[in-house]
């Protein structure tokens, strides 16, 4: 009866009822003002660790390593830099582990807690956990290198060998896999030298698709053929219908091509496009009928034929064929004018997947991509006698003009996706301010172009840019 | 002193006079979790932003000045709905050289100076030829209740990603 009374007492009593209700609620506020903050906290903890282990997981998957130590070390090294000390929250413990393609980052995290460990709470502790998938891409990368005459300087040409073939030991080496490797190559000259493709055979004689190369509508060659010539001893004279693909005939076609008129010589277009003949023996021009009289003009030397300044080594189309590149490297000579757009848009012709060389991935095939370096030891130059743009006395283009084609190949190479290296190659030979500059302009980027002006850094630079292209390859 | 006592002994209106004294007890606790509530939203958008300009770089092979443009309007996205007066930037793409030292390709920086840390911070993070792309941003945070518990301070992240489709993502156009 007592304690009913006393209860009665206090609840009619309504004096100061306000502080000692507060005095009841305080713990549960302050305690939900607590737990709020806690939770808080684990949340950011929580949304900043499945951050950095987004950035790890991608980074890793990104290396190109298979070795699952390399990748773990990389992604403790992002986990790392995304989630430095001294925010809130410490990563207690990360591991990666690649199974097949497939890399799984796991990482927890402790938060100390403020109020909750009033209740014996100290740290709350985050898991997280992100699985990316590794896509392995290929690369398709086209080498179009200056075998012009001046790079017979010094021997610049033997040592540009060296680099060509350094560059694809290292590139086919660090991808480990030659299916996820392409590589072509296109010397450059006076023109390029399509090689029996142009014929429609490939290099083991086998077919390769419609030729895209015709003979010249008048050979003059053709007229020694035709019992003109005195020096059937140095077989120049060939008939139109028996022109064939034959670099040990001194007579015969040996890959050269002329080019179209603009603006076709700066398109990825499927010809077709005619035999380069060059008609200058030393003295006068064949195909002007204005040499040959029944009388030896002075001068004449067996060393000129259809084919001088035309390169030796033909393209080699895009291949996974290391040990062929290789030779093919080894094969190149120097000799000719520098007509490096149309080097270019030959090389461009390789990467693209359309004919005349159809090696090259799809544009928008995401498992492949695109590279094309360009190399010159010199400015663009015209021949003032015979080039891929045939007899000079017939075009008044010039090196002006190449430059200009040039530029335009690059940018429409670029627009199509393709990364771009350029590299200037100063040995011996000075190269001209507008030429540097047009290749730092070709290039994707300033970083994609570099100036080589000594054989070491020639070599360096390939080498360089094939650990670069290595890094390009696997991705997530 | 008759009033004095009088004072203390008189209980009515003791209830207001309480309030009175716990209210702004109960306002600063309300106004602080509202502020603390608003400052983990933001700080959390924020590393968003800076982990998002990071991501979205870093899916391209290369960019150029546009693209940079469009991401850095699509990391602000990532603020919305708060103010972006507040919200600075500064982004690097770094490669790095024979000796393993960070050189930057492109950055871009609005609002902070394009300091050294970030970008020497980066070492180790690949080798020779690999890059990264770091990104930092700055937030200011002025809470609703300016001052009252939770003084106005500068919300910092910044983002370390590597390039997904190549080792270093050079700009074509940038200055």
């Amino acid at each position: 009866m007592k304690l009913v009374s006393y209860l009665r007492l206090y609840f009619l009593n309504i004096t100061g009822v306000v502080a000692v209700l507060f005095g009841f609620v305080t713990p549960v506020i302050f305690s939900g003002v607590g737990l709020t903050v806690d939770m808080a906290r684990a949340y950011l903890v929580q949304a900043r660790l499945g951050q950095a282990l987004d950035a790890a997981a991608l980074a890793g998957a990104a290396s190109g390593s298979d070795d699952n130590a390399a990748i773990e070390a990389v992604v403790n090294a992002y986990i790392e830099a995304n989630y430095p000390d001294g925010r809130i929250g410490t990563v207690v413990s990360s591991n990666a582990e690649l199974s097949g393609d497939e890399l799984t980052v796991t990482a927890s995290a402790d938060v100390d807690t403020t109020f909750m460990r009033i209740f014996g709470y100290e740290k709350i502790n985050i898991d997280a956990q992100t699985i990316v998938r590794r896509e392995i891409r290929g690369l398709e990368v086209v080498m179009v290198l200056d075998n012009t005459g001046s790079m017979n300087t010094n021997d610049n040409i033997s040592t540009l060998r060296t680099a060509t073939q350094n560059f694809i030991q290292i590139l086919f080496q660090n991808i480990g896999d030659p299916e996820y490797v392409r590589v072509g190559l296109v010397p450059y000259a006076s023109s390029v030298n399509v090689g029996p493709y142009g014929l429609g055979i490939d290099v083991d004689g086998n077919n390769y698709d419609v030729p895209f190369v015709d003979p010249p509508a008048t050979d003059v060659y053709a007229d020694y053929y035709n019992g003109m010539n005195p020096y059937t001893e140095n077989h120049y004279g060939i008939a139109e219908a028996d022109l064939e693909y034959d670099p040990s005939e001194k007579g015969q076609w040996h890959g050269c091509v002329e080019t179209q008129d603009y603006p076709l010589d700066t398109e990825d277009h499927a010809g077709p496009w005619t035999m380069y003949r060059h008609d200058f023996n030393g003295n006068s021009y064949y195909r002007n009928n204005d040499y040959f009289d029944g009388t030896l003009g002075d001068g004449y030397n067996a060393f000129y034929g259809p084919n001088i300044y035309c390169p030796v080594q033909p393209i080699v189309p895009l291949t996974s064929n290391e040990a062929f590149l290789d030779s093919a490297a080894g094969n190149m000579t120097a000799s000719g004018a520098t007509l490096g757009n149309f080097g270019m848009v030959w090389g461009w012709r390789v990467l693209s997947p359309a004919y005349p060389y159809t090696e090259g991935s799809a544009y928008d095939d995401n498992e492949w991509d695109k590279v094309a370096l360009i190399m010159t030891d010199g400015d663009n130059t015209m021949s003032n006698v015979y080039s891929a743009y045939g007899l000079s006395d017939d075009h008044n283009i010039d090196a002006g003009d190449l430059d200009d084609r040039f530029a335009e190949i690059c940018t429409a190479m670029k627009a199509q996706g393709i990364l771009i290296y350029a590299i200037t190659f100063e040995d011996g030979a000075t190269i001209d301010q507008d030429t540097l500059d047009l290749f730092e302009q070709c290039a994707t980027s300033p970083s994609n172009y570099k100036h080589a002006p000594s054989q070491e850094e020639l070599v360096d630079t390939f080498e360089q840019i094939a650990r670069e292209l290595s890094n390009l390859f696997i991705r997530q | 002193m008759n009033f004095i006592r009088n004072f203390w002994k008189d209980i009515k209106g003791v209830s207001a006079v309480e309030m009175a004294i716990l209210f702004p007890i109960l306002i600063s606790l309300m106004t602080f979790i509202y502020d603390l509530g608003q400052g983990i939203v933001l700080s959390q958008k924020v590393n968003t932003a800076a982990q998002s300009i990071g991501d979205l770089v870093t899916r391209n092979e290369f960019v150029n000045e546009a693209l940079v443009t469009d991401i850095i309007n699509a990391g602000e996205l990532s603020l919305a709905p708060y103010p972006l007066d507040e919200f600075q930037y500064d982004i690097a793409s770094v490669q790095f050289d024979e000796d393993g030292d960070p050189f930057v390709l492109w950055r871009r920086t609005f609002g902070m100076t394009a300091e050294d840390d970030p970008i020497q911070d980066t070492i180790g993070l690949g080798g020779e030829g690999e890059g990264v792309i770091v990104v930092s941003v700055r937030y200011r945070y002025v809470p609703f209740f300016s001052n009252i518990v939770i003084d106005e301070f500068i919300m910092f992240e910044r983002a370390f990603l590597r390039g997904r489709k190549s080792a270093t993502v050079p700009c074509t156009d940038c200055a």
